[in-house]
Formats: structure tokens, C-alpha cells, sequence
């Protein structure tokens, strides 16, 4: 039973990133993820999609997305066999294809490696140096967590060549489990999407029971006259809402960070 | 003496391997008999399937074929469907041989052989197939190892020693919970490398195909597979009511997410609807359509249009048969075939195609059926033969007009050479006149094609329009034939039943009636620029050498 609700919980998150999708008023997207085996992210996504690149570790999970996804008309269908940092790291630059939308799907944590810099973080800079490259087109940027990763250590570690304001260095202090994930998380996001000149907006950001968290962000160098969310500065990430899905409660709850 | 009964059984033991290939042998006639057999297979699925539940759903009849090629050179050519499905039993039906179920309890399946994946067999290295039922929570496996199957395959090795080894053919099932809603079949042909050949038979047929950025596999799926004309072409209305009495339902087919669709080029506008009939009942349905204003081959365009060229596609299901054309010898011309883009849409159930789908079955139905086919291309011919008299007249009648009102007009004055090309124009127009007016009287082929042509109303309207406008001007009476100077030579046929006359008679007719033709050739050689002084003295060479040639006669 736990393991359907935490299904459902994935599939709210699928469902919200197709309607971060929606706002971009695109439907020949092109989608970058680590889909599982049935690859329900693609096929939830699949009435704006175009293209795909497909990136899991295991070439036995890419050889099931395959077969998965051959229902779906797509134009050009990629897939990596490889760590999606190193992918987003050394493979994405040279890519043809530009993500509008990229999912990084985890079941562990979001910042796992012991050298971040080297990796996710490289990898994240990788990623966001190619999007800078595409002004007034918005993306949609989704990342899925799980607190179950190497503790709070390995985020301090990651944070430690950041420039943080007062509010936020108090917060990584303070913040614990999933919540100090997510601070960390948007702090990071928050000094790579300035040093692009990115404006963002959280779309939503779900909590699952202190266990599993998506946060979807849409982020635009310049003005997209197709986007219909209003983008601001990246400083204001921090103060975006999240919304916590406790059981036995009929709707999620909006919370802030900075509380 | 009694002989004594004796109950003997046999099983798959007494069956040997080699019937595989034997079965795959038959139907593989090229790619395109592999692919067909496949889309097929697909377009069956979603016959089950409830419309209105599956548009519910956000889906639509369509196939996708789609292909990947990996880091590795390994290639995987997919076919998937939204259909019905399969359940674990009938994803078994598959490895079963000649027992498919899909004739009786499917009205209008394009597949009725039940020989399952045998017919595929050689495509790839390995074949699986996933599939699942609406609702199910699990979904099914197939895989067939088609390199270790043909390993095994030989002179000792028996059906049952392919059939019942795992590593050869192996089921499975997993819990699928997830996509429970989900529905179809997904099957995946990889080419583990090149074309190659295991113990004699042959393997990995398709790996050409599974690289996204090779070409031919379109045509080839636009000539062996059932695609359907779009909704946006003209044409459509007529030819869906075609599928529809064929108990054809459009379903779409794309390759690499790329949807295919035949078109019919916006000239063809002349668009026809024929019953072929076989002893009183429809034994197809035909539609054809032309360009009204052009007569000769069609030269389509088939990167836009996909109609897989010019010419008449046998279908049965929209499932074409063979080449365009299949069995015009003896019946038609093939290039005046070539001026119609039709479809003969075979409705007759005992009319089937062969094993590889590239003809009909033998038999009587057959026989029969391509006696009336043949019939159906004659007729065709035949309307192409008057079309084109029926154009060229409409022409030299338009054209001459046209340069009476130019020779008329006098506010532009034409140079020398204009004129002698609009003079040649007239006569043209004259003699097309003339030759109309003499084809009432005459019996011959080329006057009853005037004839024929002359029942469409405009041409009559437009002869009568040319003969009020040229004699107006006084072209009838310069260049008819009352004036002997542009009329045509005395009918040959004319000609030929007067008596023979004695030698020097026969020179003096000659030269009188050569006089007469030579005369009808001057505004040509005014046409093609050659000044007076020039045509005189291409004259007198002509006349030399017509002289020297009945010194030597």
C-alpha cells in the first residue's frame, strides 16, 4: 500500500511537470531524464513532446525505456548508458538536441557524490552553460530527491564556494531533513542561474510524506513571448512556497522555507 | 489376407527444424513482406478495439514504427500498437503454426495464415514481443533467439528441439501495475550486427533498415503497407467511401514519429469511382483519378505525396498486392496506365493474396477476377487514348485563336518571325476544324477517337467557337481546304482504293499530291525562323531529291 501511494505521489509529480510543459505553449519539446523501465514520465509528457534522451546507468533499463516508449510518436529518440551527471557533464555540450525540459529522476539524494564538484555540480554548470546559449526560450528543470542519501555533510560540502546571503547561510543551519535538501538545492540553483542571467520561478515543489521531494522550476534568459509565467530574479528561489502531502490529509499543505 | 489397424501417433519429434525455414521462405519476398506482415499484424489489433473508448483514453489508431541504433552498431527496429493486446495464452499463439483464430473470430483481419513469427523470422538476431491487455496488471514476453534457434536448426534436429528449449523461445510475465490502463503490443526486431548467415539460413534481413537515417524504409513501407489518405487531400471523401466499402479503417502509420500519409497532387481533380464486378456481385471497387488538362505519364512527386507512383495499386484492405499495375499485359498500355493514380480495392473473399503478398493466389477466383481486372485497365486505356486526342484538339483549337486575334490585332505589329509562327498556329487550328468536320464520315480508329472526344461539351463549344472567330477573319477561307492551300493531303485511305495507275500517271499524282503536302509543311519551316529566300531554297533541295527518287523508282 505505501509503495502505491508513493506511485501516486510520482505520478502527481509527472503530472505537474507536464503542466510546467504547458506553460512554455511548446509541443515539439524535447525531453532529457532518466526514465525507468516503463518510462511513465515520457509517456506522461508525450502530447508535448518531440524528441527524447534518455540517460540510465543500467543498459538494461534503457533496453525496457526502448520498448516502452515505441507506442509514442517521436521524432528522435537518444539514449546514453551512463551517469546522468557525466552525461550532463561531458556529453550534454556536444548534444545537438537542446532539453526544454530535463528531469533528474533520483532515488537516492540530490547531491550524492563525495567529490559534488567534480560531478553535480559540474554537471549542473554543464547543463545551464548550454541553456544560457538559447536566450528568450524558457525550460522547465525538474529534480526529484529522496533524504535516504550520504547526510547533510555531503550538501555543507557542496554549498562550501557559494556566496550566501545572511538568510540563507541561517538556514542551512537550521533546516533538517528533506526541508534542508530542498534550501540547499534552490541555494545552488539559485548562484547558477544568476551567474547565466536566468530568471526562474518555482513551479511547485512537493514534499511526499518527508520522504520524497520534486521541485520544478521554469527559468528563461531573456523574455520567452510563449511563456506565460511570470520569471523573476533568482534571489527570490528561496522564498517560493513548497507544498507538504501529509497522509490523511485531503489537500497538500503550502509551506515556506524561510519559516 | 486382413490387414489389421494400428494405432501409430506422431508428435513434434517427427516434425524436423527445417520446416522453419521453410514456412519463412515462402513469405519472404524482400523487407517489404517482413514489414507488411508486422503492420498488419498491428492494424488487426485494433479491430477489437471500441473507438469511442480509445479516443476516451486520448489515443488513436495508429502505428508507430520507429528505430534506434546503439553506441555498440546493435540495431532495433520497433512496430508498436495500441490495440486489444495480448494475454499470456495468445502471446503463445504466436510460436503456434497455422492455428490462428483471427478469420473466424475477426470479421475483415488483414491476417489469416497464423503463422504467428515464423514469418519474420530472418528480420533480426532477436525478436520480442511485449504486450498487454487493458486493465491487465501484468504485462507478457515473447523472445525468440533467432541466432541460437538457427544454430540448433539442421537435419537432426527436430521441431520440438527448437520449440521446447528456452534459450531458443522463452515466455514471460511481469506485474505491471503502474500502466494498468495501458493496452497493445510492442515488437522489437534487433540486428545484432550485418546481414549474416548461420548454418545456411540467413539473418539480421532488417539491419539496414533499423539506422534512422536511412531512407528506403519509407518507400518501402509506402509500397507493401496499408496507409491511408489524408483527411487534408483532395480526393479524400471519395476514396474513404472506398475504405469504407472495403471495410478498410484508416489507421495511421509513422516512421520515426514522422506520420505517413498519402496525398494526391492538387491537379488530379478528375477523380472516378468504378464497380469491378465478377457474376453479378462487386468483386472490387476501383477509384482512379487524372489530370483533366495533361495528357502522359504523371510525374508525382513522392517525398510530398506518398502515393507510391503513378498507375493502378492492387489492395486488399488497403494492403497493397504486388507492383502497380500487377497483370496489365495484354490488356493495357503501362504508360498510359501511368497517366491515372487509382487503387483496385479487392472485396471478393475467396480473392486472396499469396504467401509473400506480392501477387493473388492461384486458382479459378483469381483467374477470374484478373480477367475482369484486365478489363477495368482496357477501359482505362482506352480513356487515356481519348483524352489525349481530346486535349490536342482542345489545344490547336485554343492556340489558333489565340493567334488569329494576335495576326488581327493591329495596335501590335508582330515581327516577321512572329507571324509565320502565329500562320502555322491557324492552319493548325483550320485543319483541326476540318479534320472534326471529316470525322463524322470516315471509319477509322483516329476519326471515332475524335468522335469520343468530341462527346465531352467543351470541345464542341470550343469548335465552334474557333470556327466563328477563323472564319471571321477569313482564315477558313485562306487557309481551308476550298482555298487548296493548307488543307491535308488527300486521305491516304482515300487513296488507296483508287486504281493503280500506270507508271507515269502514278509519278504525276505523286508529285501533284507531295505538291500539296510539301505546302503544308511551308508555315512550319516559317515557324521555325527560316526567312523566304531560305525556304525557297530548302524547296528546291526537296524537290531534287523527290525527283531523283522516282528517277529511281
Amino acid at each position: 500500500m505505501a509503495l502505491h501511494q508513493e506511485s501516486d505521489a510520482k505520478q502527481a509529480s509527472r503530472e505537474l511537470i507536464l503542466e510546467a510543459c504547458l506553460s512554455l505553449h511548446r509541443n515539439n519539446l524535447t525531453y532529457l531524464g532518466m526514465p525507468a523501465e516503463a518510462a511513465l514520465d515520457i509517456k506522461t509528457l508525450r502530447s508535448v513532446l518531440q524528441n527524447v534522451i534518455c540517460i540510465a546507468g543500467s543498459a538494461a533499463t534503457l533496453a525496457e525505456a526502448k520498448r516502452s516508449i515505441a507506442g509514442l510518436r517521436l521524432l528522435q529518440k537518444k539514449f546514453r548508458a551512463i551517469d546522468i551527471w557525466e552525461y550532463l557533464r561531458d556529453g550534454y555540450p556536444a548534444e545537438p538536441l537542446l532539453a526544454d525540459i530535463a528531469f533528474l529522476d533520483f532515488y537516492g539524494g540530490g547531491i550524492m557524490k563525495e567529490d559534488p564538484f567534480a560531478t553535480e555540480i559540474a554537471g549542473l554548470r554543464s547543463y545551464f552553460a548550454k541553456q544560457a546559449r538559447f536566450p528568450n526560450r524558457a525550460f522547465v528543470f525538474a529534480w526529484t530527491f529522496m533524504p535516504h542519501d550520504k547526510g547533510k555533510g555531503v550538501y555543507v560540502s557542496a554549498l562550501e564556494k557559494q556566496k550566501m546571503s545572511e538568510l540563507e547561510s541561517s538556514l542551512v543551519k537550521s533546516a533538517t531533513g528533506v526541508r534542508f535538501r530542498a534550501v540547499a538545492l534552490r541555494i545552488l540553483l539559485r548562484q547558477i542561474l544568476e551567474e547565466h542571467g536566468f530568471k526562474a520561478k518555482v513551479f511547485h515543489q512537493l514534499l511526499y510524506k518527508q520522504v520524497m521531494s520534486t521541485m520544478i522550476l521554469v527559468f528563461c534568459k531573456g523574455v520567452d513571448s510563449l511563456c506565460t509565467l511570470k520569471l523573476l530574479e533568482p534571489e527570490s528561489l528561496i522564498f517560493e512556497p513548497y507544498y507538504a502531502y501529509e497522509a490523511g490529509r485531503a489537500i497538500p499543505q503550502q509551506m515556506s522555507l524561510v519559516e | 489376407m486382413t490387414f489389421k489397424k494400428k494405432a501409430v501417433t506422431f508428435d513434434l519429434n517427427d516434425i524436423g527444424s527445417q520446416v522453419i525455414d521453410q514456412i519463412s521462405s515462402d513469405i519472404y519476398a524482400g523487407p517489404g513482406s517482413i514489414l507488411r506482415e508486422i503492420i498488419k499484424n498491428a492494424y488487426d489489433a485494433y479491430l477489437p478495439v471500441d473507438a469511442d473508448e480509445l479516443e476516451e483514453e486520448g489515443l488513436t489508431r495508429e502505428i508507430q514504427v520507429s528505430r534506434i541504433r546503439d553506441e555498440d552498431d546493435t540495431g532495433h527496429l520497433f512496430i508498436a500498437d495500441n490495440g486489444i493486446g495480448q494475454s499470456f495464452e495468445e502471446l503463445r499463439a504466436n510460436v503456434q503454426i497455422s492455428i490462428s483464430k483471427k478469420p473466424s473470430e475477426l470479421d475483415d483481419a488483414t491476417g489469416f495464415r497464423g503463422l504467428g513469427s515464423w514469418a519474420i523470422l530472418g528480420a533480426g538476431s532477436k525478436i520480442t514481443i511485449t504486450s498487454k491487455t487493458k486493465n491487465a496488471t501484468t504485462r507478457s514476453r515473447l523472445e525468440i533467439n533467432v541466432r541460437k534457434i538457427y544454430d540448433k536448426m539442421g537435419g537432426e534436429t527436430t521441431l520440438d528441439d527448437i520449440l521446447n528449449d528456452p534459450d531458443c523461445i522463452s515466455f514471460s510475465t511481469e506485474e505491471y501495475k503502474e500502466g494498468a490502463s495501458e493496452h497493445g503490443t510492442t515488437l522489437e526486431i534487433e540486428c545484432d550486427g550485418p546481414i549474416d548467415t548461420v548454418n545456411g539460413f540467413e539473418l539480421n534481413r532488417l539491419y539496414e533498415f533499423t539506422d534512422p537515417n536511412e531512407e528506403k524504409l519509407k518507400g518501402i513501407l509506402v509500397a507493401t503497407c496499408p496507409i491511408p489518405y489524408s483527411s487534408e487531400g483532395g480526393g479524400y471523401k471519395q476514396i474513404h467511401e472506398v475504405y469504407n466499402r472495403s471495410r478498410y479503417i484508416p489507421t495511421q502509420l509513422s516512421l520515426d514519429g514522422v506520420q505517413l500519409e498519402r496525398r494526391l497532387p492538387p491537379e488530379l481533380t478528375d477523380f472516378h469511382i468504378h464497380d469491378i464486378m465478377l457474376a453479378g456481385n462487386v468483386a472490387a471497387i476501383a477509384w482512379y483519378v487524372e489530370d483533366p488538362k495533361e495528357s502522359g505519364v504523371l510525374s508525382i512527386d513522392e517525398g510530398k505525396y506518398l502515393a507510391g507512383g503513378p498507375g493502378i495499386q492492387l489492395m486488399r484492405l488497403n494492403v497493397p498486392i504486388g507492383p502497380k499495375n500487377i497483370s496489365h499485359d495484354g490488356a493495357a498500355r503501362e504508360n498510359l496506365l501511368n497517366w491515372y493514380v487509382g487503387e483496385v480495392h479487392i472485396v471478393m473473399s475467396d480473392v486472396l493474396p499469396n504467401a509473400s503478398g506480392q501477387d493473388l493466389r492461384m486458382g479459378l477466383s483469381r483467374d477470374l477476377f484478373i480477367e475482369q481486372l484486365r478489363s477495368f485497365y482496357k477501359m482505362l486505356d482506352q480513356r487515356a487514348d481519348t483524352k489525349s486526342v481530346r486535349i490536342s484538339l482542345e489545344k490547336h483549337l485554343k492556340k489558333g485563336i489565340e493567334a488569329a486575334a494576335k495576326l488581327e490585332d493591329k495596335t501590335k505589329a508582330l515581327s516577321e518571325r512572329e507571324q509565320q509562327g502565329a500562320r502555322s498556329l491557324v492552319l493548325k487550328a483550320v485543319q483541326t476544324i476540318e479534320e472534326i468536320a471529316g470525322s463524322a464520315k470516315v471509319k477509322t480508329t483516329g476519326a471515332q477517337k475524335i468522335r469520343d472526344a468530341l462527346t465531352d461539351p467543351t470541345i464542341k463549344t470550343l469548335r465552334d467557337n474557333a470556327k466563328k472567330k477563323l472564319k471571321a477573319g477569313g482564315w477558313l477561307d485562306k487557309f481551308g481546304k476550298s482555298a487548296g492551300g493548307g488543307a491535308k493531303p488527300a486521305k491516304k485511305t482515300t487513296a488507296a482504293k483508287k486504281p493503280e495507275p500506270t507508271s507515269s500517271k502514278k509519278a504525276g499524282a505523286k508529285a501533284a499530291s507531295f505538291q500539296a503536302r510539301v505546302a503544308t509543311y511551308i508555315p512550319r519551316m516559317e515557324s521555325l525562323g527560316l526567312t523566304s529566300p531560305q525556304i525557297k531554297g530548302v524547296l528546291a533541295i526537296i524537290e531534287e531529291l523527290f525527283n531523283s527518287d522516282l528517277s529511281v523508282s
